[in-house]
């Protein structure tokens, strides 16, 4: 009970209130407006936020994570163009309902899917809290050091057809994190005599690039596009109430959410592949699947809008962020000295406690936001693409040139716009080189400071989580080595 | 995540412009690899292996130059695409807004936030084709919009224009603040 009147405390003031609001309003926008997404949002708002209080930065980027979702359901539905890439699955089933004139219905239950999901993964989470800050402390630098190499098993694993560029770039992203001046014998490494490099190929640098910039390239050169959201009709919010006729299909993918959100490297995708097959299989009408069923539509909000939540979990509890967005708040938390991991749940639950509580306030803002204004963000749908992509090009060069202003940085962050551009033309995912540039700086320093303590080859796994995470590990590893065998046989 | 990929070894044809990006990537990180000994240092005597400095940066381009090898023997392995090397020349007019990007980059500390923000914002929209005059009005109500958000409202570190030195104390130390 102390833990929760902390956590309200820390919540009950004007600028995280504030905070939340613009980011949770913005979230929605950002998310609504295609070719955006919360990534590009993120990465511009990410150096603005470090003049904040960390839970005021925290809770602004909070409220565009959890909030962008909702919002990239309305082009998925009204113009079959998905907000954010995990938006899509919305609009097989979201837009045939539009064609068919159900556009405020379909709405309505991507709302009422979302708002249920969002809710119930903060109460899981909540509920979790104390169980976690049991589990937490067993976690010590070997423990950390092998479910890092986990999480970077688990990204690279879960691009399937692309694993072997996925692998590439998340060594290539350990390699990043390396250069620079090393922090225990002071030596330097890849710096090519090269002072700007001295301190390090910044990571805020990198994200702005591979999101940002890059994103700006692709809506610049690609042909314009202006697209048309048509009329709404009323009657969002009796609609909602649908969504107590599919309580189970809601229940179900709302608690894949969580569960897959917690597992580094996995998120919504899995996510909402796993509660929309489940949606279907026990469906009475799985032959409306993909033709405009509701039941797919909330499998496929709901369980993506319980990821976010779920997804801060191993960033708070062990300091490893499980994908991008919760990578880059990662480094919201290093410029403020505070450290996630088991430190946090075991000496500052009422922060961990605020966190959630600012994700639960947030699904209530957001809902309020969305039940009055849908109509005025459908405007927002039809921005010209190459003027979204001028101004985002505009908009990157705060976030690179306020951190140090040096022009060094402002070149690092073109040069992986470059490539972020590249690895979008090829349909290959910028997420494993940023996992690899985080978990490879936490992979090189926990392993420093596990083996002083281990004298034998066994010692590093003689406890029964290492034993479990190295299990775990050996069994992923061997099974990808028989898919490929598997796969050269035939 | 492709969706439509089921495994890295059944895929029936590569994407255009995968295979240069593979050697790319390798040929990067065998690079890298050449300057191993001369860029990071491993301590012959005293230091045991987990705490050389050269450890990591070696298994992160190992591990690259691994998985990029792999990554082009697969491209070679599958159906080539028509039009492989077109890609490269999508790929190098990203550098056009590179320059622009740079070039504002450079224009800020003379010009100052505000007017190199909405000169550069008004010319690139004209250059990419929006040049009706509601688009132009847009981008420099975006731009101005844009300052008074960062540098106004939020104090973003980013530095008053030279030309503010022509200015009066007051108007330049306003100026410097605020745009």
């Amino acid at each position: 009970m102390d833990i929760l009147l902390s956590a309200l405390q820390i919540l009950a003031t004007w600028q995280v209130l504030a905070a939340l609001v613009i980011g949770s309003v913005g979230g929605v926008i950002i998310g609504a407006i295609p070719g955006v997404g919360p990534p590009v949002a993120i990465a511009i708002l990410l150096p603005a936020t470090f003049g904040f209080d960390p839970i005021v930065g925290l809770t602004a980027l909070l409220g565009i994570y959890g909030s962008s979702m909702y919002g990239g359901a309305i082009p998925a539905i009204l113009i079959n163009t998905p907000g954010t890439p995990v938006n899509a699955l919305t609009t097989y089933n979201g837009y045939p309902m539009t064609q068919r004139g159900e556009a405020v219905r379909a709405l309505a239950l991507a709302y009422a899917a979302s708002f249920f999901a969002g809710i119930f993964s903060v109460l899981c989470l909540i509920l979790l809290a104390p169980v976690l800050a049991k589990i937490a402390p067993m976690f010590g630098s070997r423990e950390i050091f092998l479910a890092a190499i986990l999480g970077i098993l688990l990204v690279v694993i879960a691009h399937r057809g692309q694993m072997l560029a996925a692998g590439a770039l998340a060594f290539f992203g350990i390699f990043l994190s390396t250069v620079g001046l090393e922090a225990v014998r002071y030596t330097r490494r890849y710096t090519f005599d090269q002072a700007w490099l001295a301190s390090g190929v910044d990571l805020i640098a990198v994200v702005l690039g591979l999101f940002a910039i890059s994103q700006a390239f692709v809506l610049l050169i690609e042909p314009n596009r202006r697209p048309r959201a048509g009329k709404l009709g009323t009657g969002l919010f009796r609609a909602m109430g649908e969504i107590f006729r599919h309580k189970r299909v809601a229940g179900v993918s709302a608690g894949t959410g969580v569960v897959m959100g917690i597992l580094p490297g996995v998120g919504e995708f899995t996510a909402q592949f796993l509660a929309y097959t489940y949606a279907q299989k026990t469906s009475k009408t799985p032959e409306q699947f993909g033709k405009g069923s509701p039941e797919g539509l909330i499998a496929s909000e709901a369980s993506n809008n319980s990821v976010p939540a779920a997804a801060m979990v191993p960033l708070l509890a062990l300091g490893i962020p499980g994908e991008e967005l919760t990578a880059m708040m990662l480094s919201v938390f290093y410029v403020h000295n505070v450290v996630p991991g088991p430190g946090l749940f075991e000496h500052r639950m009422d922060f961990v406690v605020a966190l959630y509580l600012a994700l639960g306030l947030l699904n209530v803002i957001v809902l309020l936001f969305l039940l009055g204004s849908t109509r005025a963000i459908m405007k927002t749908i039809e921005v010209p693409t190459r003027f979204l992509g001028a101004a985002i090009l505009l908009l990157s060069f705060v976030g690179a040139y306020s951190m140090r202003n040096s022009v060094a940085d402002v070149g690092v962050a073109a040069a992986f716009g470059v490539f972020g551009f590249i690895l979008k033309r090829l349909d290959l995912p910028t997420v494993p080189l940023i996992m690899g540039m985080v978990l490879g700086f936490i992979m090189e320093t926990r392993l420093r400071t596990a083996m002083m303590r281990v004298t034998g080859p066994l010692d590093f796994i003689d406890r029964p989580i290492t034993m479990i995470l190295a299990g775990m590990i050996a069994v992923l590893v061997l099974m990808q080595v028989w898919a490929a065998v598997r796969a050269l046989r035939r | 995540m492709r969706p439509d990929a089921s495994h890295p070894h059944d895929r029936p044809i590569r994407q255009r412009g995968e295979l240069p990006f593979a050697l790319g990537m390798l040929l990067f990180a065998l690079v890298m690899i050449g300057f191993l000994g001369d860029q990071a240092k491993w301590f012959p005597k005293g230091v045991k292996p987990h705490a050389q400095p050269a450890l990591w940066p070696a298994i992160g381009l190992i591990g690259m130059a691994f998985f990029s090898a792999l990554h082009v023997l697969a491209c070679l392995r599958a159906r080539r695409p028509d039009t492989e090397w077109r890609e490269i020349l999508v790929w190098l007019r990203a550098f056009e807004f590179v320059l622009w990007y740079l070039a504002y980059a450079f224009l800020t500390p003379w010009l100052g936030y505000l007017l190199a923000s909405l000169m550069t914002m008004v010319a690139l929209i004209w250059r990419v084709g929006l040049r009706d005059r509601a688009s132009l009005m847009w981008g420099a109500a975006f731009a101005i919009g844009m300052v008074l958000v960062f540098k106004t409202g939020l104090s973003v570190k980013i530095p008053g224009g030279a030309i503010y030195g022509l200015f009066p104390e007051p108007v330049r130390i306003f100026l410097s603040l605020n745009f």
